[in-house]
């Protein structure tokens, strides 16, 4: 059991390089999604009655994408929008706009993530706008010199 | 800590910090009101100063400040990366709630570097953003007492008897008046936003 997932988990590895580094799996995607909420597999399953496991299952890559009906629970549990699910999951062809938004939203916390980079905000409220995330996100390119963002 | 007492020669705010730790070591961490004290101290800024001499002041300290337009919620922010750091005010904010907003990113960065150097001042269930709102407010307080002896001075030189009490009580009213909106700023703020944001709505 144990040596058959290793083999799944290494042929999707395969998989993964073959398609290149900028293509995100369904699963990685929807394991940053949900820590990026700072959501345990718990909560999804109490807040969008789908089994922890089975969620779990998803994220690592051992299941296909669930069905648009399932996505809908996860994305109210998420507070995404459902087309943007759907697009990830592979159901819908990707438009610009929710292309950008994914874009930012995994540079931004590639900014969160990097401890080298410091930084703290003074915020009215504790909602965290796409704008102010762009922000962040530019003022951490002109600092370290790394882009982040693609360019028109 | 050797490391980073090495590089403090290009980093005027590690230096800083390291200078409070020799100081207030064996108590630490300081109190919020000693550490604005000493800051206030060592920065050199006073009650009413322009953007351009916040930004000479910031720049005697290794910090870039600019002032330019910033998403809605946004009122400052700070960011540092190796030894280049620089801190950005929304452009929009007018004196003297930049000069709260400068002090509150200011303490968000000293901690960051008493993190680094192993001592941080806020425990991990402190909140920095409620701990730098108090620095900022104690920090201008800290301004306005500097003041205020030079201010009751220039009264007592007044010659003139009742022009005297007269200027000796415009200083006390206007003191007063202005450490009650030091108090109150973040306060103050909510409210003009809001109705600048009910104005935006109307129009």
């Amino acid at each position: 059991m144990a040596v058959n997932m290793e083999i799944r988990r290494f042929l999707q590895l395969l998989i993964s390089c073959y398609n290149g580094p900028a293509m995100e799996s369904f699963g990685s995607y929807l394991h940053r999604l949900r820590k990026s909420r700072g959501l345990t597999l718990k909560q999804v399953e109490a807040q969008a009655k789908v089994s922890n496991a089975y969620i779990s299952q998803i994220e690592r890559g051992l299941r296909n994408p669930p069905h648009p009906d399932i996505l809908k629970r996860l994305a109210k549990a998420y507070d995404v929008e459902h087309r943007e699910l759907l697009i990830a999951a592979g159901y819908l062809e990707e438009d610009s706009v929710v292309a950008e938004r994914r874009a930012l939203e995994k540079a931004f916390e590639h900014v969160q993530s990097d401890p080298t980079f410091k930084h703290g905000t003074r915020l009215k409220g504790t909602h965290v706008s796409l704008d102010t995330k762009r922000f962040i996100v530019e003022m951490y390119e002109k600092l370290t010199n790394r882009p982040l963002l693609k360019r028109a | 800590m050797n490391l980073l007492t090495d590089g403090t020669a290009n980093n005027p705010i590690l230096r800083f910090c390291l200078d409070v730790l020799e100081r207030h070591g064996e108590s630490w961490p300081p109190a919020e009101d000693v550490l604005a004290r000493e800051f206030v101290e060592w920065f050199g800024c006073r009650a009413f100063v322009s953007k351009e001499h916040m930004r000479e002041l910031c720049e005697a300290k290794g910090v870039k400040l600019t002032f330019v337009p910033l998403p809605s919620e946004i009122r400052g922010f700070n960011c540092s990366f190796g030894n280049q750091r620089e801190i950005v005010v929304c452009e929009t904010q007018i004196s003297p709630f930049d000069l709260h907003t400068l002090f509150h990113e200011f303490r968000e960065m000293l901690e960051h570097d008493f993190r680094e150097l192993g001592r941080p001042i806020i425990g991990p269930k402190g909140s920095l953003e409620v701990q730098a709102e108090q620095f900022a407010i104690l920090c201008r307080m800290e301004t306005a007492s500097r003041e205020i002896p030079g201010f009751l001075e220039m009264a007592q030189n007044v010659q003139n008897k009742w022009m005297r009490y007269l200027s000796f009580g415009l200083v006390i009213v206007f003191g007063t008046a202005y450490l009650f909106h030091c108090i109150l700023t973040p306060q103050m703020e909510e409210v003009l936003s809001e109705a600048r944001r009910q104005r935006y709505v109307s129009t």
